[in-house]
């Protein structure tokens, strides 16, 4: 792709046909559909990236599902790396995280070809006020934009969603608001941040592969401490809240939390900073493509780190001028 | 007939003498000038006893005065004292803020480090624990040995 074709916005998606959450592809579907149409009135020039990790065995490619559901998207604009389920059996370091998200995610930030690159998740749709940012082509290089979430009530009729519907405090149950230095707090569903800096930081962390929970905050550690910037971007991402999302789940393991399916939240993700390997997101894994747009990335040793790398666990450092993270 | 007066008390002055009148004037101003001394003398005793009074009291305060003066110098002296025991205790209280904050520091970093290494060894035990999964299935398992009759449990 060249620069001048290349998007400005990539969006990076993971998912695989499971059910999680009791209705994952409707909510994939219902906010994909959203979200591309408010970009796609607003004129920004955008591409999906859904990596599909780990496919569950017998079931049909999310990304087929995609593609037919989408088709005109699917002819311009989606991309999809279909992720063998090996890489999640020999990289996962804790059996009871099923899904390495942040892996995938690496996967699609690696191989994204926007300008700017948001990672965020498969329910999330986009704040009218972040839309019209990203029309306006204001971003800057080198910040990391944070958006603010607001969870809708559990059950909510999700067949006619309008930024009016989105907006209505009365639909809300839960509004997260974002305090500099870092702006952390459902940090997973949108970090925005442009391309060359994400290559720069590497992603987000490879290195303990033992929860996914505070992957996410670790990465704004990260990124702090290598001199990025982080910023709000000035409005709200909308969540809808679903069964076994960690907000309505984590009573369950409250007096286990070693056993809980986003692995122990009580790790140093504070302090405990990381430098991902050169071959982050999976880089040298053999892709083959099976369709347009679509890509298969097969099973690779070589592309698989080492199980422990010590030496890539790394202090997280301060800098002059800058608030000091408490741990 | 006033210098007729005249001329008679021009005559009698040649004797060395005055009318009479003229002599109980004088008699009676002289008393009444001796009164007024009197009552100047009293004046005077009294003023003069005041004035020893006030003397007395000038002295007292001078006294005083002289006292107090003392006791500003002592104060002064003793207040240089304090502030500069104040100064070496504040430049202690400095050194020993430092120390705290150089301590802080310290502690602060060993704790980071202690973090640190608690996820390396999260990361150790985790691999150790995925090893010994995945190499369980190679260690052949023998049957289990048949039970005998009549053993007991």
């Amino acid at each position: 792709m060249s620069p001048a074709s290349a998007p400005y916005l990539s969006i990076v998606l993971t998912g695989r046909n499971d059910n999680y959450g009791g209705d994952f592809n409707e909510r994939l579907f219902r906010a994909l559909a959203f979200n591309t149409a408010k970009l796609a009135d607003q004129g920004i020039h955008h591409e999906v990236v859904f990596v599909e990790w780990a496919p569950v065995p017998r079931q049909p490619y999310l990304s087929d599902l995609l593609t037919t559901a989408f088709p005109e998207l699917a002819r311009t604009s989606l991309v999809c790396y279909i992720v063998d389920r090996c890489y999640q059996d020999v990289l996962s370091l804790n059996p009871k995280i099923q899904y390495l998200e942040f892996f995938a995610k690496n996967v699609g930030i690696r191989r994204a070809m926007g300008r700017f690159v948001l990672s965020t998740n498969t329910d999330v749709f986009l704040g009218q006020s972040i839309v019209e940012t990203l029309a306006g082509g204001r971003l800057e290089t080198g910040t990391v934009y944070r958006a603010p979430r607001f969870d809708l009530k559990l059950g909510i009729d999700q067949s006619h969603i309008t930024w009016d519907v989105l907006d209505d405090e009365r639909n809300h149950v839960r509004r997260s608001t974002l305090t500099p230095p870092l702006y952390s707090g459902a940090t997973g569903d949108f970090v925005l941040l442009d391309r060359e800096s994400f290559h720069d930081v590497r992603g987000f962390n490879e290195v303990y592969r033992l929860a996914r929970l505070g992957v996410d905050y670790n990465f704004l550690i990260k990124a702090y401490g290598s001199g990025l910037r982080i910023a709000d971007i000035g409005g709200p991402v909308y969540h809808i809240d679903h069964i076994g999302s960690y907000r309505l789940s984590k009573a369950i393991y409250r007096d286990r939390l070693a056993e809980a399916p986003w692995g122990d939240r009580r790790w140093h993700s504070s302090v405990a900073s990381y430098n991902n390997p050169e071959g982050w997101g999976l880089a040298a894994a053999r892709e083959v493509e099976i369709g347009p747009r679509r890509f298969r990335i097969d099973f690779d040793w070589s592309a698989v780190p080492p199980l422990v790398e010590l030496r890539r666990v790394v202090l997280a450092v301060r800098r002059v001028g800058r608030a000091d993270i408490k741990a | 007939m006033p210098s007729i007066k005249s001329a008679l008390t021009r005559a009698l002055a040649l004797f060395g003498l005055a009318p009479a009148g003229s002599v109980r004037s004088l008699f009676e101003r002289a008393e009444k000038a001796e009164a007024r001394a009197g009552e100047f003398k009293s004046q005077v005793v009294e003023l003069r006893s005041e004035t020893q009074r006030h003397k007395a009291r000038a002295e007292e305060l001078q006294q005083q005065l002289k006292s107090a003066l003392a006791d500003v110098e002592r104060h002064r002296a003793r207040a240089s004292e304090v502030t500069s025991a104040i100064e070496k205790w504040r430049a202690k209280g400095e050194q020993i803020r430092g120390k705290v904050a150089g301590t802080a520091q310290t502690v602060q970093v060993a704790q980071e480090h202690l973090m640190a290494t608690e996820t390396k060894l999260d990361l150790l035990e985790a691999a150790i624990n995925l090893l010994d999964r995945r190499t369980r299935t190679d260690v052949p398992v023998p049957p289990p040995a048949p039970s005998e009759a009549g053993q007991e449990s």
